[in-house]
């Protein structure tokens, strides 16, 4: 079926007669460049800073694969005198060659923050910083030259800035802000670990800090969007028939909405550069303005409204209708409204819409068409009616009082029954409800996978999504099923409720001798700041040489041309070794999946396997000397 | 913009002024950025001790003027009773002192540190009658009495503990008295309605069935056991949060929060000192308690020191401290 599309319309020019964007715009003429072509031309002295500034760089060279210059001299100044007085510290200082327990800790409290002498402890902790500091800052200018030299945009450096915000804020910005070096950041393998211990349990309990929260929300979606974006490429490599129409159909179908190529690279840098940042955020705020994340939250049932929820809300329904009798017009083209969007799931006879302010975000401005099928339909009743039950519960908590509801939300749970109804069944204001809701929510997630291999498999795409959405279904199904029945109480298993969350989170690692010792929580961890890292990377690679196409990884994949090229360029001269368009989303898959299925395995051990982490990681060898109390 | 480039002749001006107002703020910013630092790399000095007046040397930080609570003609009856009887008749608990001594004591301790006029606990007519027709004030008295006993327990067999508790710490020698735990008000009322952080209806768990909850296999340790829930954890978290909210500190001032049940700092040998204390109070005492359970706030008001506390067993009658 043939569109067109009026002359008048906003559309006109930039769509094909198929209601489609002209092909020439999405594949760039002229012939592919070979990567050994595209290095030579570029690897070529000239257009660093220093060239900017003074006209002349005495390191812009490049040595084997690497590339030298003038910041990445002093990055090695940093590395090589941050990694020997780090082993001198381990070797000399205290003696060991455990390097897993080394135990660096910052000048004590007392010393302000004066630097302290030789032979007083943290003097190396001082060096060792100021090093790393030079390093950082180092990598970032030579990451900026890099980009100037392959005229990329400076993504790549800005994110990886962000990462050198935390440290600055962490290591100079905090202790200034406190008052004493002390505060800084313990440095160590294991070491390091304590201090994050001690600083979250000092302002009360981290878990409360919102900056905190939404840190590790952020931290959790880049491995989500990573995970996603990783499956899709991933789904859609060695099977040439696929286009960009079918990933994009496959998304509406599931989700209502496709990103689109340059979008998921956008969102994937913003997300994972903002977890950092909010950290930064939540890191500095603790000791210097609040000490006391608990009860931090007093304000909120202090906010005014409560009392006067009355006034609140006949106000709010006042605002309400003077704002929706607002006179609001525009002009709907009625061809552009009827015709403009159609492609692969236009014979689902659904209407789309168009969202103006997410097509100038992801450049991808089309909402839906929604695909629903049987095990849709299983899946959201099942999500509703245990939904229904939770959020009942809630209203039964405070006496079906709506502004308590509203008030409490956030500290309302619907707890699992208590310990001695063991497996069974209980009363069902006693956790029987729990246990219903819970048999429901597994219903709910086990059809919405269903859904995904369905849909995958309608759009000709691989199963990769399928699996990975398995890898987290591995880790869920461990939290409230096979544990649980494990040890033998649902009572193990988390409530349901944003407190409840985070108190079984803490509760449980408190119940088995702190999970940061708990070398499977470790593994999750890392891959779970790798998989921002790597989301960061490759979305800031991407979207900084967008501008040649580096977003068209299905085709990218198959012939390789200059966007994706700069992007390889970039990370071979700046770290030695580069993943191409098709391998970058392998990384992506295994990280994201391995979050879940390591942080899975650690949690399955716990109580089980193990009773208490901490005395497993001081039979193993790898914790750092205790505190030596001063008399 | 147009107005202001007008009013500055030019965009060239403009720019000057605008170059002005951001150096300013930034040598400004700079120079107190500097200040600040100059004043953190600087030794701390001393601190003072401000004598505001005679009861802040007894107290640690506490003040409530006796004049506010004791009536005119209870002055005026005390000094009668001073003539008449120089040594105290009646005498229970504070043996060995004269009147004038224990008068002192009466209106330092008893009458601040409650808020209250003698006329709450004895009669006027003579001070040491145990029945002069006014039940309420007799029951005051009585229970006055039971009071005074449990802080000399207090004194002398737990914070006289204290010091043998660790090598690395040393007590305050802050001790017991009225106002440690009334702070001014005759009836305290220890648990408000709201706690912060907290279920409303948190209570520490210092009942009898509770006898060894701070023992090592007791209810406050849940490190590594597999006979307990969760919930139980929940439980030992809450009693933690409230010593956090009531001392002020965080975890870090009893654990190196790296492993809970280590020994290592020294203020934990401390807190679980208190904590048993505590729980004796509620056990042993707490029928005179008005029908309350003692919280750690009750006492500590936020403080790691309780402000209500005399600062040391020097200001106080020797019937109520560890003998010397």
């Amino acid at each position: 079926m043939r569109y067109t599309v009026s002359k008048d319309s906003k559309l006109a020019g930039k769509m094909n007669e198929h209601g489609q964007e002209p092909v020439a715009r999405r594949i760039p003429e002229g012939r592919p460049i070979s990567f050994l072509e595209m290095e030579a031309q570029f690897k070529k002295p000239g257009g660093t800073i220093m060239h900017a500034l003074f006209g002349a760089d005495p390191f812009d060279f490049w040595v084997g694969r690497f590339y030298v210059g003038t910041f990445g001299v002093l990055s090695l100044i940093g590395i090589f005198f941050g990694v020997i007085f780090y082993f001198y510290q381990m070797l000399i200082v205290e003696d060991t060659t455990n390097i897993l327990a080394v135990r660096l800790d910052p000048p004590p409290i007392s010393s302000g923050l004066r630097l302290v002498s030789p032979s007083d402890p943290g003097f190396y902790w001082q060096l060792i910083v100021f090093f790393a500091t030079l390093s950082f800052l180092g990598w970032l200018f030579r990451q900026v030259d890099i980009s100037r030299k392959l005229s990329m945009g400076y993504e790549v450096p800005i994110a990886f800035g962000a990462v050198v915000s935390s440290w600055i804020t962490i290591q100079i910005l905090r202790p200034v802000a406190m008052g004493a070096w002390g505060n800084g950041f313990a440095l160590g393998i294991t070491h390091h670990l304590d201090w994050v211990s001690n600083i979250g349990y000092q302002y009360f309990n981290f878990f409360y800090n919102p900056f905190h929260a939404i840190g590790i929300s952020l931290l959790f979606a880049s491995t989500l969007v990573l995970a996603m974006h990783g499956s899709i490429i991933m789904s859609a490599s060695k099977r040439p028939y696929i286009r960009e129409g079918n990933e994009d159909g496959f998304w509406r179908n599931l989700l209502g909405y496709s990103i689109g190529e340059v979008g998921i690279h956008r969102m994937g840098f913003w997300v994972a550069a903002s977890s950092v940042l909010f950290s930064n955020l939540c890191i500095f705020l603790s000791g210097t303005l609040v000490k006391d994340w608990a009860d931090f939250w007093s304000f909120w049932d202090k906010i005014p409204v409560w009392e006067g929820a009355a006034f609140t809300t006949v106000a709010a329904a006042a605002s309400v209708v003077v704002w929706r009798g607002r006179k609001r017009g525009r002009y709907v083209d009625p061809i552009e409204y009827e015709y403009g969007p159609s492609g692969l799931e236009g014979t689902f006879l659904k209407e789309t819409t168009h969202v103006g302010f997410m097509k100038r975000l992801f450049n991808e401005g089309q909402v839906g068409p929604i695909y629903l099928g049987a095990w849709g339909v299983i899946s959201i009743l099942a999500g509703t009616l245990c939904s229904f039950i939770i959020l009942e519960h809630y209203l039964y908590l405070v006496d079906y009082n709506p502004i308590l509801f509203l008030r409490e939300f956030f500290v309302l749970s619907l707890d699992p029954p208590p310990m001695e109804y063991g497996l069974g069944f209980a009363p069902w204001r006693d956790g029987g409800s729990w246990v219903i809701a819970t048999g429901l929510l597994h219903v709910s997630v086990l059809a919405w996978l269903a859904r995904i291999y369905n849909r995958a498999r309608a759009a000709a795409l691989g199963p990769q999504l399928f699996w990975g959405y398995v890898a987290a279904l591995f880790l869920y199904f461990i939290i409230y099923l096979i544990r649980p029945v494990i040890i033998g109480n649902w009572a193990q298993a988390s409530g349901h409720g944003f407190k409840a969350i985070l108190d079984w989170t803490n509760n449980v690692s408190v119940q088995y001798g702190n999970f940061y010792y708990n070398p499977f929580h470790m593994l999750s961890i890392f891959f779970l700041l790798g998989s921002t890292l790597l989301l960061a990377m490759h979305g800031a690679s991407i979207v900084a040489a967008s501008k040649w196409g580096a977003h068209r990884e299905l085709e990218e994949m198959m012939t390789e041309t200059g966007g994706t090229q700069r992007a390889q360029l970039f990370w071979r001269w700046c770290m030695g070794w580069q993943a191409t368009s098709r391998t970058i989303h392998i990384w992506a898959w295994w990280f994201a999946a391995m979050t879940a299925i390591t942080g899975g395995i650690g949690l399955l051990l716990s109580g089980t396997a193990v009773m208490d982490w901490f005395q497993f990681a001081v039979e193993a060898g790898f914790v750092a000397p205790p505190i030596v109390p001063v008399p | 913009m147009a107005l202001l480039e007008n009013l500055f002749g030019g965009k060239r001006n403009l720019f000057w002024v605008y170059f002005v107002m951001v150096t300013l703020v930034l040598v400004g910013t700079s120079y107190f950025v500097i200040l600040y630092i100059y004043s953190a790399t600087q030794p701390d000095d001393e601190e003072e001790i401000v004598v505001e007046d005679a009861l802040s040397l007894l107290y640690v930080d506490y003040y409530e003027n006796p004049d506010d609570y004791i009536m005119p003609e209870s002055y005026i009856a005390m000094a009668e009773y001073q003539q008449q009887f120089p040594q105290p008749q009646g005498v229970q608990v504070l043996q060995g002192e004269d009147t004038t001594a224990i008068i002192g004591y009466m209106i330092n301790y008893f009458s601040a540190g409650m808020g209250v006029d003698c006329s709450y606990c004895h009669s006027l007519e003579n001070f040491s009658a145990l029945e002069w027709g006014d039940p309420e004030a007799e029951q005051n008295r009585s229970n006055a009495y039971q009071h005074l006993l449990m802080t000399q327990e207090l004194n002398r067999e737990w914070l006289g503990e204290l010091d043998t508790l660790t090598d690395f710490k040393q007590p305050s020698g802050a001790q017991i008295i009225c106002a440690t735990c009334h702070n001014g008000q005759a009836q305290p009322q220890v648990w408000p309605e709201e706690i912060p952080s907290l279920p409303n209806d948190f209570r520490l768990p210092l009942g009898e069935e509770f006898e060894h909850s701070v023992t090592e296999e007791g209810y406050l340790n849940v490190n590594a056991r597999s006979d307990i829930s969760l919930d139980t954890v929940q439980q030992n978290q809450y009693v933690m949060y409230h010593m956090n909210t009531s001392l002020g500190v965080g975890c870090t001032h009893c654990h190196n929060s790296r492993y809970f049940p280590s020994w290592e700092v020294p203020a934990k040998y401390y807190s679980l000192n208190m904590l048993q204390m505590t729980q004796h109070v509620n056990l042993e005492w707490g029928e005179t308690l008005g029908g309350q359970q003692p919280s750690c706030n009750m006492c500590h008001q936020g403080e790691v020191i309780p402000p209500g506390s005399a600062r040391s067993v020097d200001v106080l009658p020797a019937a109520l401290v560890p003998e010397q």
